[in-house]
């Protein structure tokens, strides 16, 4: 296993959630892989890649090869991906490993520049996954049929419980997680998980969350060991 | 001197250590452990008389775990290069922070295990030397 990574670049990205049928990202993500490649970047899977919870095997198949394809281009140029478990695809760590050829982490601590920075899916987090996981596993499996309604419904989910946590306690769960990382001597931290991508200036230090791409092309850009929101658009237009 | 102890979180407190400052001694009894916020420390042990660095820690890094867990004396000393932040952590707080933090239980298993992983590869090298100086 490992949890210490040094690059200048890296672009990180999560929630791809491959094989969801609400998922639109396969078209889009192919294209970023190859913008990586060209651009001689390495990239993160920041947790939730492939979808185990809300799967359709048929979905999951059609969208995971041309996928695993373009990872094999970038890799296979010299440039490193980084695959990182999230709540949806744990079932699938075993298979991860054989099907990218790459080392899957729990979490990254990585150096650039002279940034310390960690990267981490973000569900140990939740206090609705920390609670009861098999719990949260049941009702996110019930809430792949909501997803096929909206699909941005979890999203909206995610932002209502991040206030209602707030509330709660003053502050976001996941902004609260990522104050007590940055105790700990990191310059920034990374999640994912709640599907809003958001970028803030704690006291403690700056978080970053890199969005998804269910619906979503949202990425985040390492380069030197500045941190930086982008939005993935076409760069063929 | 420690110029600042201030309650963090949970029972974490954060101290301020200036340029030179010895934040540890080897033989001192402790139920802390320092976790850098910033800054640089330098760990030492005395060998024959002599300082020698064992290695030297960044933002991340933590040290002091050994006498914490087993309540046992400081095996070495903790020096800080620069001024440095710590985060400081006794029983109380370290097993609030692994509830509420259990990546940096894997994160100190992590460490533990290359420490051991490299002190076996020095025990085996020291064998090896022992071995090829008594067939000479």
């Amino acid at each position: 296993m490992i949890i210490d990574a040094e690059e200048e670049r890296l672009f990180v990205i999560s929630d791809l959630h491959l094989g969801n049928p609400s998922s639109t990202a396969r078209g889009r993500l192919v294209e970023f892989l190859d913008y990586a490649r060209i651009t001689g970047t390495s990239v993160c899977i920041n947790g939730d890649g492939f979808e185990m919870l809300q799967t359709s095997f048929t979905r999951l198949a059609s969208d995971a090869v041309p996928v695993l394809n373009a990872l094999r281009r970038l890799m296979g140029d010299g440039n490193r991906v980084y695959y990182l478990v999230g709540n949806h695809d744990i079932a699938l760590e075993h298979f991860l490993e054989d099907w990218l050829f790459t080392q899957i982490a729990p979490f990254l601590n990585l150096r650039s520049g002279d940034a310390l920075i960690r990267i981490e899916h973000g569900h140990l987090y939740d206090p609705w996954f920390v609670r009861s996981p098999r719990t949260y596993e049941i009702s996110a499996r019930a809430a792949g049929f909501a997803l096929l309604v909206h699909p941005d419904i979890y999203s909206a989910y995610a932002h209502v419980q991040a206030k209602a946590g707030a509330r709660r306690r003053g502050v976001p769960p996941d902004e609260a997680a990522a104050a007590m990382l940055l105790d700990r001597g990191f310059d920034t931290v990374i999640f994912g998980h709640t599907h809003n991508p958001c970028d803030v200036d704690l006291a403690e230090g700056h978080y970053v969350n890199s969005g998804n791409w269910l619906r979503g092309s949202s990425y985040v850009e390492i380069d030197q060991g500045k941190v930086e929101l982008k939005k993935w658009e076409s760069w063929r237009t | 001197m420690l110029l600042l102890c201030v309650p963090v979180r949970s029972g974490e407190t954060e101290k301020v250590a200036i340029d030179g400052e010895r934040i540890v001694r080897a033989g001192d009894h402790g139920s802390e452990m320092y976790v850098i916020k910033s800054g640089r420390v330098r760990i030492s042990r005395q060998m024959a008389g002599r300082d020698v660095t064992m290695s030297e820690l960044g933002p991340g890094d933590f040290f002091g775990e050994m006498s914490l867990l087993e309540s046992l004396p400081r095996d070495a000393d903790a020096i800080s290069v620069g001024e440095t932040r710590l985060l400081v952590l006794n029983a109380g707080s370290l097993l609030v922070r692994l509830r509420r933090d259990p990546t940096f239980a894997l994160e100190m298993l992590h460490r533990l295990s290359g420490r051991v992983r490299a002190l076996n590869a020095e025990l085996e090298a020291a064998l090896d030397d022992h071995e090829a100086k008594g067939s000479r």
